[in-house]
């Protein structure tokens, strides 16, 4: 607990003291990821999250690196890089499913069975919410904002706080909350 | 006439209006306290709901580091005018964010968690502040904390208004007591005021025939009522009252009159029997020297026969006629003692018997009058025998009656030898003592008789009181004495007696002029 204080602060004082360019991004997404395991709750409990990082192994590398030595979300954390092409079915081993650039094939029946298995789709363009992914991260005022699907974190059964909603640009609003 | 100082409506009204205003007190005291107390929970519990909704405003960018967010969610907080101070803390404590119009000072997060008001007195009005010291968490996550103080303007209006709505209500509700007691104390004491102005009629004009009315039913018509009838009762009393009054009058002058001639047969009839003991008395005592007188003149005829026969027989000596003539001399000698003691006391005795029928005041030498009396008991006192002493100025003339004088003495005299001197006693003694004291006579009467005991001493002047009635007592002799003594003479009569110490009687007499009898004489 100590130490999650010790690093929130230390994101506080980076973010607050100097440019938000100045930072390792990955290391803010990273903490953006654990942040919206706290807002979001899958429908079964979560003993250790599992983030499947897709084709982006300096991202995995910095998750796997800043949560090695500390819980994520007081939860054990295991990061499982992907490489292009790899089967759907490897995919739903995850709980958190990340991509940047390049983007695993979407076609509908891939994002129903990911829905099905209550993964959280995150991609780092925020157009992506209008093509399946839940949240999807923006740049504004050299701060990363994001945006939430709601009917997509729905369709997966995923719940989403009313906090992070209130807090966050919000498309295809359903009107429940957690 | 008695003076009303405070009317039953007064008091009545009066007592109803300090009772509503102690109640008024009580009870704004109590709503105040119990309003003020509920005000404030609820402005609490209130600011609790606040502090947690910007709690929940401010978790999401305080989780994801958006300082900008978090300052724009509680600058919204100037919609309140309440909040003064809002400031968010990193989990070390150190100040983030703060919403803070007033410039204040940041305080250090060193305060317990929670809300509660600050500066807070004995009474639930006196308070000065709010504060509300919370955990930003998420999921268990401590995410910082906030702190928000707020004013209690909001309470201590909700006082004012609260005070001026209960004194409004309060003095509404005295006027509202007021006209009610007022109200009531017409309706409930108005009967009772035509009932006081009737009573005062009668009262003041003695108006029996007045009656009072009462239409309704109630308590009132029962006091109406009993009134009505007492005053019924009375005009009754009094139409008879006068005749009854009479009536009664006669009866008792009757039963005066009847009395009256009562007494004075009973003392008529004492006076008989004082004669009758007088004459009595008389006989026995002229009798020896009557005897000794016929004696006398039987031995005066028979020696004077004697010597005339020897004297015309021719055979008469000398010597014969010296001794005869001695005898005669001797004889008569004895006879005119005998008949001057009789002469004596015939005239005592009248002189006795004609002052007890005799009522006018004359002048008496007292000594000799009570040596006179004595010698009316002369036998009676000498057969048991007792010895009589009378002190006193022998020269005291007085103007009084002799005769009651005679009778209350003889009285004493008879009661000392029918009571007082019994077969044991062997020094019997009378002592009668006068002297002229404050210009009245004090007659001292005692004897070293048996005495009374007080049962008797106390009712001794009473009517038909005797020891000794079987006897020949009649029980009327002191009472006698004692209508003497207060009536004819106007004087007093005091006893003093124990059992076996004799009686003492104390006559004060007062007196109109008093003499020697040498003076009288002259």
């Amino acid at each position: 607990m100590k130490r999650i204080k010790i690093f929130a602060a230390t994101l506080f004082y980076l973010c607050c003291t100097t440019s938000l360019l100045a930072i390792s991004e990955e290391s803010i997404k990273a903490a953006f990821l654990e942040r919206f395991t706290m807002f979001i709750q899958w429908p079964r409990p979560v003993e250790s999250y599992t983030i499947c990082v897709y084709d982006d192994d300096v991202f995995a590398q910095t998750l796997q690196k800043n949560y090695s030595a500390r819980l994520f979300n007081n939860r054990p954390l295991k990061v499982i890089p992907l490489k292009m092409g790899t089967p759907t079915e490897e995919m739903l081993k995850c709980h958190i499913l990340y991509y940047r650039g390049s983007k695993p094939h979407q076609n509908e029946a891939v994002l129903n069975t990911l829905r099905k298995n209550n993964v959280l789709i995150i991609s780092d363009d925020d157009d992506d919410t209008k093509r399946g992914a839940m949240i999807g991260f923006y740049l504004q005022n050299n701060a990363f904002r994001f945006i939430i699907n709601q009917r997509n974190l729905e369709n997966a059964d995923l719940s989403v706080s009313y906090k992070l909603l209130n807090f966050a640009t919000v498309i295809e609003p359903t009107g429940g909350t957690k | 006439m008695r003076r009303i100082d405070s009317s039953i409506a007064s008091q009545m009204t009066r007592y109803l209006v300090i009772t509503s205003l102690f109640v008024i007190i009580f009870g704004t005291f109590v709503i105040s306290w119990y309003s003020t107390n509920h005000e404030k929970q609820s402005y609490l519990h209130e600011s609790q709901l606040q502090a947690d909704l910007i709690v929940d405003l401010v978790t999401a960018p305080l989780a994801f580091f958006d300082v900008q967010g978090i300052n724009t969610n509680i600058t919204q907080l100037y919609k309140n005018s309440n909040i003064v101070l809002a400031v968010v803390y990193n989990p070390d404590k150190t100040p983030l964010a703060s919403y803070n119009p007033g410039r204040r000072p940041i305080p250090k997060l060193n305060l317990p968690l929670g809300t509660y008001y600050e500066n807070t007195g004995w009474f639930p009005w006196q308070t000065n502040k709010l504060s509300s010291t919370l955990e930003i968490r998420q999921n268990a996550q401590l995410l910082g904390y906030l702190y928000i103080e707020k004013k209690t303007d909001r309470i201590t209006s909700f006082i004012v208004d609260f005070l001026k709505s209960v004194t409004i209500f309060s003095f509404a509700l005295l006027f509202f007591v007021y006209m009610v007691s007022r109200m009531l104390s017409k309706k409930i004491l108005q009967p009772i005021l035509t009932l006081t102005e009737a009573a005062k009629e009668v009262a003041e004009k003695s108006n029996y025939a007045l009656r009072v009315t009462h239409v309704k039913n109630d308590e009132i018509a029962y006091l109406y009522d009993a009134f009505n009838h007492l005053l019924s009762d009375t005009e009754s009393l009094t139409n008879h009252l006068e005749s009854r009054v009479a009536s009664r009058t006669q009866e008792l002058q009757d039963s005066l009159e009847t009395l009256k001639k009562a007494q004075l047969q009973l003392i008529e009839s004492e006076k008989m029997a004082a004669l009758g003991n007088l004459v009595s008395g008389v006989a026995h005592e002229v009798n020896t020297p009557l005897g000794n007188a016929i004696t006398g003149g039987s031995i005066i005829v028979r020696e004077t026969q004697l010597l005339l026969r020897q004297m015309n027989e021719g055979t008469l000596k000398k010597s014969f006629m010296e001794q005869k003539l001695n005898i005669l001399n001797e004889t008569s000698d004895l006879l005119l003692k005998s008949v001057n003691q009789a002469a004596s006391l015939i005239r005592s005795f009248k002189r006795i018997s004609v002052d007890q029928s005799v009522e006018d005041k004359q002048d008496f030498n007292l000594y000799e009058y009570i040596e006179e009396i004595l010698l009316t008991f002369h036998n009676k006192l000498k057969k048991i025998p007792v010895t009589v002493t009378i002190e006193g100025d022998r020269d005291l003339v007085i103007k009084s009656y002799p005769g009651v004088y005679a009778q209350i003495i003889s009285n004493f005299i008879q009661n000392s030898l029918l009571h007082g001197f019994n077969d044991t006693i062997t020094d019997a003694a009378i002592s009668i003592r006068f002297e002229i004291k404050n210009n009245s006579l004090v007659l001292t009467y005692t004897d070293n008789g048996t005495g009374m005991d007080e049962k008797i001493k106390k009712i001794a002047f009473e009517p038909f009181t005797t020891t000794k009635r079987n006897a020949g007592g009649t029980g009327l002799g002191l009472n006698i004495v004692y209508n003497l003594i207060t009536q004819k003479l106007l004087g007093k009569i005091t006893l003093n007696s124990e059992i076996e110490r004799g009686v003492l009687f104390t006559l004060t007499l007062p007196l109109e002029h008093t003499g020697s009898s040498k003076n009288l004489h002259s």
